[in-house]
């Protein structure tokens, strides 16, 4: 493992280590993905081997069947205490993809069971493995960032996280959920991966020129093309073209604005 | 240099605005501003680029050069060696543009709407990209502006919707367009350090595509409204006028000039009626093109050889196939039933075919297009690739035309034509800063052209 792969390492293994110390009932969220898989990684080398804290799967039912069977297996040979959580009264009203908005599934499946999951267990720390390149407002994430009773972030009000100094309190009707992998990126979870030889769903490689970069409910994935079928090949895809292929996104968003505009106004 | 002391100079762009037409509008009392300001200059034809089109036109504005120069031939240009298609944008300027001229002489710039200026380039004074701008927040620079912007309501191009249903509002949209554009300038243009301005009003091309016999025809339906909507164009001229200062440089400028026209002229569907092109009618993009292919067109008129030495799948071809193809273009005719045929009865399509190595030369002149069909009048050449029909009716009523667009310098004693490459080294001369060296053009203000602008340069076919 390089350096700078060491150092990440270190530092989400030193920041898993506090949340142990610091809080009673913590729990990780586990997806089945290359993060969270990678986190639960660095959970086991923080305490030897042991995952110290619950493991929640929030399902929504509509993950892919690759990703429940890579679930069971794990669970087996890392022993871990497994804990499935869906919120069983959206899904007997019908709840789905197709049912409403995208958003609306996603806000009952998820969001409202992971709600539904910390009240039952009374978690006062939830470790999820977000990463601050995923996503423009996830930059604006802490390590350490508390959620009131009613589960709201607000970004402008949070601790500073100066240095390594991390604000852990929480009000007594909320929790803090910890990111340990906020400061990763694709590339480095993938040179993880590959460094570790650390299993994950068999989705991420490529079949047919596609594969997936991230794994969730079946539906709402898209692949993208691709040849890379081995971990070597999908650290040399990342690593040479990940700003390449987010730009690209963007720039095929741009040219089909512009292919309209021209249209409209008779040049094509 | 402190741009407190310095004289000013305001360039006010009126996008697809023929020379001819303001002074009718102002000699008709529509523009009662703009008949008291033009007899303190020379108000001459100004002759576009090939392609008159705005992204050519108004690079050759801003580098005071032609496109063989710049690079800029059209929207839409293939990768180096490639089919793909790609929108050339303000990256792709390959000469020296006009803030980069005022930055190294320590001035201040405002460069607002200028087609072509996207994404918008850091600069020293301020950049409001034109048209095609995707995406507001990368249109603007420096980003603190976007919240002016949005608080005059600005839009960075007019939403035309289903303008040939609904012209009304059509002409809604557009004068929404135009009157915030003049708020945001008046703000820009208070607030914002500058020496040199560059404000462009591009509604009055969007309303000339769509409406454009309603401009002509005093009998026309919405004739009317046409007239009040360049009654505010007046009023938004005027409004931006003193902040030239009594002293200051004061130039009126469009890229192209407009006409009337009823015919669609689909440039690939007739390549491969020819036989020219090997492009399944139903392609998405160029990147099928098969080595049968001879030639394509990519907009407005520009027909590209499939040669072995620039393509991929290119062929070698024989010589004088470009002249050719220019012939067959000429001889093309419109009949009355709208069947298009080489020779056959009707009226022509293409007036004049313009060859690249004639036409073009500089640095970048061996990215352009091998020759150039210039419509015939009443007739808009288009660069789609998927259409199978050369000839479709179409929404629109007006198409630019290249040698009537509007040069005016307040002070100006010159007469005759200028060219768009003279236009930003007269306003440079005017600003007292030496004109980088690949700027072209000349300094026009006084200068009687006679004959007329590059004349004997061109050749044409036929």
């Amino acid at each position: 493992m390089h350096q700078a792969l060491r150092e990440l390492e270190n530092e989400t293994v030193h920041i898993l280590r506090e949340v142990q110390q610091r809080f009673e009932r913590p729990a990780l969220l586990w997806s089945m993905g290359k993060d969270s898989t990678s986190l639960l990684w660095a959970i086991r080398k923080a305490f030897f081997g042991e995952v110290p804290f619950p493991v929640l799967h929030i399902d929504t039912t509509y993950k892919f069947p690759e990703m429940y069977e890579f679930r069971d297996r794990i669970t087996e040979e890392w022993g871990l205490d497994l804990r499935v959580h869906r919120n069983e009264e959206a899904l007997a009203a019908g709840m789905g993809p197709t049912v409403g908005s995208k958003l609306d599934c996603c806000t009952a499946l998820k969001t409202n069971a992971l709600k539904q999951a910390i009240a039952a267990g009374g978690y006062d720390a939830v470790i999820a493995g977000i990463r601050g390149d995923e996503h423009g407002v996830r930059a604006k994430e802490r390590i350490f960032s508390p959620r009131d009773a009613s589960f709201s972030w607000d970004y402008q009000d949070q601790p500073p996280e100066f240095w390594d100094l991390h604000e852990t309190a929480v009000a007594d009707d909320g929790h803090i959920r910890v990111h340990p992998m906020l400061r990763w990126r694709e590339i480095d979870i993938w040179e993880y991966v590959q460094a570790e030889n650390i299993p994950v769903p068999g989705l991420y490689f490529a079949e047919n020129d596609k594969r997936y970069r991230s794994i969730g409910c079946a539906c709402c994935c898209t692949p993208v093309s691709s040849r890379a079928s081995t971990v070597v090949d999908v650290v040399l895809e990342v690593r040479h073209a990940r700003d390449g292929e987010r730009a690209g996104r963007a720039q095929d968003k741009e040219d089909a604005a512009s292919m309209q505009k021209l249209r409209a106004l008779g040049y094509m | 240099m402190s741009t407190a002391t310095h004289p000013r100079s305001l360039v006010i762009g009126l996008d697809g605005v023929p020379s001819w037409l303001l002074q009718k509008l102002a000699d008709e009392g529509v523009m009662p501003h703009m008949a008291a300001l033009l007899p303190h200059g020379a108000l001459r034809p100004l002759r576009a680029p090939v392609p008159e089109i705005s992204s050519t036109s108004w690079a050759s504005f801003l580098t005071g050069a032609d496109p063989g120069r710049h690079g800029i031939y059209g929207f839409i240009d293939t990768e180096p060696g490639d089919y793909r298609t790609r929108f050339p944008n303000v990256n792709d300027l390959a000469a020296t543009p006009v803030w980069q001229a005022t930055a190294a002489a320590g001035l201040p710039a405002l460069v607002l709407n200028v087609p072509g200026t996207y994404p918008a380039p850091p600069v020293h004074g301020a950049l409001v990209s034109g048209f095609v701008a995707p995406d507001f927040d990368r249109a603007v620079s420096p980003p603190r502006l976007r919240e002016a912007l949005r608080e005059a309501g600005y839009h960075l191009d007019v939403e035309v919707g289903d303008a040939a249903n609904d012209p009304d509002g059509f002409i809604d949209r557009a004068l929404d367009a135009l009157r915030a554009r003049r708020r945001a300038y008046l703000r820009l243009l208070a607030e914002e350090p500058w020496a040199l301005a560059l404000c462009v009003f591009t509604e009055t091309d969007r309303i000339h595509h769509f409406l454009w016999r309603h401009v002509t025809d005093p009998a026309a339906p919405l004739h009317g409204r046409i007239m009040d909507f360049y009654r505010e164009v007046d009023e938004a001229v005027a409004a931006l006028v003193p902040f030239a200062g009594d002293d200051g440089a004061l130039t009126l400028v469009s890229d192209h000039g407009f006409g009337p026209a009823d015919t669609q002229f689909y440039l690939n569907a007739w390549l491969r009626q020819a036989g020219y092109l090997a492009l399944p009618a139903d392609a998405e993009s160029l990147t099928d093109i098969d080595e049968r292919t001879t030639a394509f067109a990519l907009d407005p008129g520009r027909v590209h050889l499939n040669r072995r030495d620039r393509f991929p799948r290119g062929r070698d071809l024989a010589p004088g196939t470009a002249e050719e193809i220019g012939r067959a273009l000429l001889a093309l005719r419109l009949a009355e039933d709208g069947t298009v045929a080489e020779g056959g009865p009707g009226r022509p399509l293409v007036a004049e075919v313009l060859y690249g190595p004639e036409l073009y030369s500089g640095p970048v002149a061996d990215r352009a297009p091998d020759l150039v069909a210039m419509p015939a009048p009443g007739v808009q050449i288009r660069g789609a690739w998927s259409s199978d029909a050369p000839v479709l009716p179409g929404p629109f009523t007006g198409t630019h035309t290249r040698d009537d667009a509007t040069f005016w310098s307040r002070g100006d004693t010159g007469c005759g034509g200028v060219d768009m490459r003279d236009v930003m080294p007269t306003v440079l001369a005017g600003l007292g800063i030496a004109a980088p060296p690949s700027m072209e053009g000349r300094d026009m203000r006084g200068v009687d052209t006679s004959a007329p602008v590059g004349a004997g340069t061109e050749r044409s076919a036929g």
